[in-house]
């Protein structure tokens, strides 16, 4: 049932409309004689089509026009204007304040109503093409969804490619993860970003796919050039990520890079200081030491959460973006939370 | 001397695509709305209010020609246009254009309800 909306000032052309309208089959006709009313009518109800009367006492037809134009979603609906045929530039400013057409004084039958169908076709034309665009959205948000899920996927299944080559474990990965998007919230950024930093920190270390099993897996000290040959793996990561068109790996790969590099500029690959280093890079630099700290590995004793947190702090403006150290601590109950959730599997007997 | 006048039914009915329907209910609310209409018009005129006596014109107009009365239509047509110009030296001659337009709408009342009477 279309809406036909019908403002005149006068009840004998509100009558006749009223009736070609009903003639016309499958019209609602809503009747106002002042424009105002209509107006504020057109607020919280869509009409198909309107039908504006140009000489009325509160409000002409043509400011009835730019009214409703103005207001939201009703930048399409077909506006036909009733006007005599003398009125040539009244016509012109119609059309160019937003009326689709005009209908003659006095009103004839057989031109009303071929005028009138023409604006309903062309405002069925219109809803189809909303509905259209609306389910188009809707497949094309559920394929999106679709490569995110399979983007995340092959994330997780790259950072467990990484991590069986190195005494890393997974759960280290969530935690570390997590903490960076703790920080990232703390520090303000919307959802967006946080849920960014989460996806892609992971990858902070899938460059040591590149490094030698005899300086990976070493159990002692490294010398320094087998370090010089470990420090690689930061430029191994970004190179493996750099060129995606995915923007988790894209932030993966300036994770990877810049994740070692130090507040004071004493940090690799490249040496990189304070807000030269990127944020992301500077958070998850926080949240890698901490849970390596706090974490048990066989070649190392456990920190106490203390312990680690004073080191943190020791660490502020040195290797620490202290905006990032001050963000974690602020954190502390959360990140309490975070370690119960996601704890290092015991080791088989 | 009294002006004379004849209904035009055929060309009424030409604008309504032959809807005797129609016509009927259109007539009714004329003929209920038609005093208004001229006390509307004669009451703009004695306020001296030109820019309400053009709007008021501006209806008949379109009534009049609604009703296929072109006399009547060119009056109002008339007075519109003067009306326009804003000029209260103009007042004289639009008073007694009105009183004319007035009587047009009156003879036309009568013709419809006349008609009306016939067709029942």
């Amino acid at each position: 049932m279309d809406k036909v909306l019908i403002i005149d000032d006068s009840d004998i052309n509100l009558a006749l409309v009223r009736a070609l309208v009903l003639k016309l089959g499958e019209c609602e006709p809503v009747l106002f004689e002042n424009p105002l009313q209509a107006l504020e009518w057109c607020r919280d109800n869509l009409p198909d089509l309107v039908i504006v009367d140009y000489m009325m006492p509160e409000m002409d037809g043509l400011s009835f026009i730019k009214a409703f134009r103005a207001l939201s979603g009703r930048e399409l609906i077909p506006v036909l204007m009733v006007t005599a045929n003398d009125q040539r530039e009244v016509r012109y400013e119609a059309l160019n304040g937003g009326a689709n057409d005009f209908l003659n004084k006095p009103i004839d039958r057989v031109e009303f109503m071929a005028r009138v169908r023409n604006m309903l076709a062309l405002r069925t034309s219109q809803r189809y093409l909303a509905d259209r665009a609306l389910h188009l959205a809707g497949l094309v948000e559920e394929q999106t969804r679709e490569i995110r899920q399979r983007e995340r996927e092959l994330i997780y299944r790259m950072s467990r490619a990484a991590e069986f080559r190195d005494p890393e474990t997974g759960a280290h990965i969530q935690r570390m993860a997590h903490y960076s998007c703790l920080i990232a919230r703390r520090l303000g950024f919307d959802v967006k970003l946080q849920q960014l930093i989460l996806e892609a920190a992971p990858m902070h270390d899938v460059g040591k796919i590149g490094i030698p099993d005899f300086i990976l897996l070493k159990p002692g000290k490294l010398t320094p050039e087998e370090f010089e040959v470990m420090k690689g793996h930061a430029r191994l990561g970004y190179e493996l990520l750099k060129d995606s068109a995915s923007e988790t790996m894209l932030a993966g790969a300036e994770i990877a890079l810049t994740h070692h590099e130090k507040f004071d500029g004493s940090g690799y690959p490249r040496g990189l200081a304070g807000e030269d280093i990127p944020i992301f890079g500077r958070i998850v630099a926080v949240a890698d030491v901490f849970d390596a700290l706090t974490s048990e590995r066989p070649y190392k004793r456990v920190w106490s959460l203390e312990d680690a947190a004073l080191n943190l702090e020791e660490g502020r403006g040195k290797h620490f973006d202290p905006d990032c150290v001050d963000a974690f601590l602020g954190m502390w109950s959360e990140m309490i939370e975070i370690r119960q959730r996601f704890q290092d599997e015991l080791p088989n007997d | 001397m009294s002006e004379t006048f004849q209904l035009n039914k055929a060309a009424i009915l030409e604008l309504l695509a032959g809807d005797e329907e129609l016509f009927v209910s259109m007539t009714q609310v004329f003929l209920e709305e038609a005093d208004s209409y001229c006390e509307q018009l004669s009451a703009a005129l004695g306020r001296r209010d030109l820019a309400v006596l053009r709007r008021e014109a501006h209806t008949l107009k379109s009534l009049m020609a609604s009703f296929a009365d072109e006399p009547g239509r060119l009056l109002a047509q008339e007075i519109e246009q003067q009306a326009k110009q804003n000029r209260e030296d103009d007042l004289p001659v639009l008073a007694e254009q009105s009183q004319r337009l007035v009587a047009r709408v009156r003879l036309l009342c009568a013709a419809l309800n006349k008609e009306l009477a016939n067709s029942a």
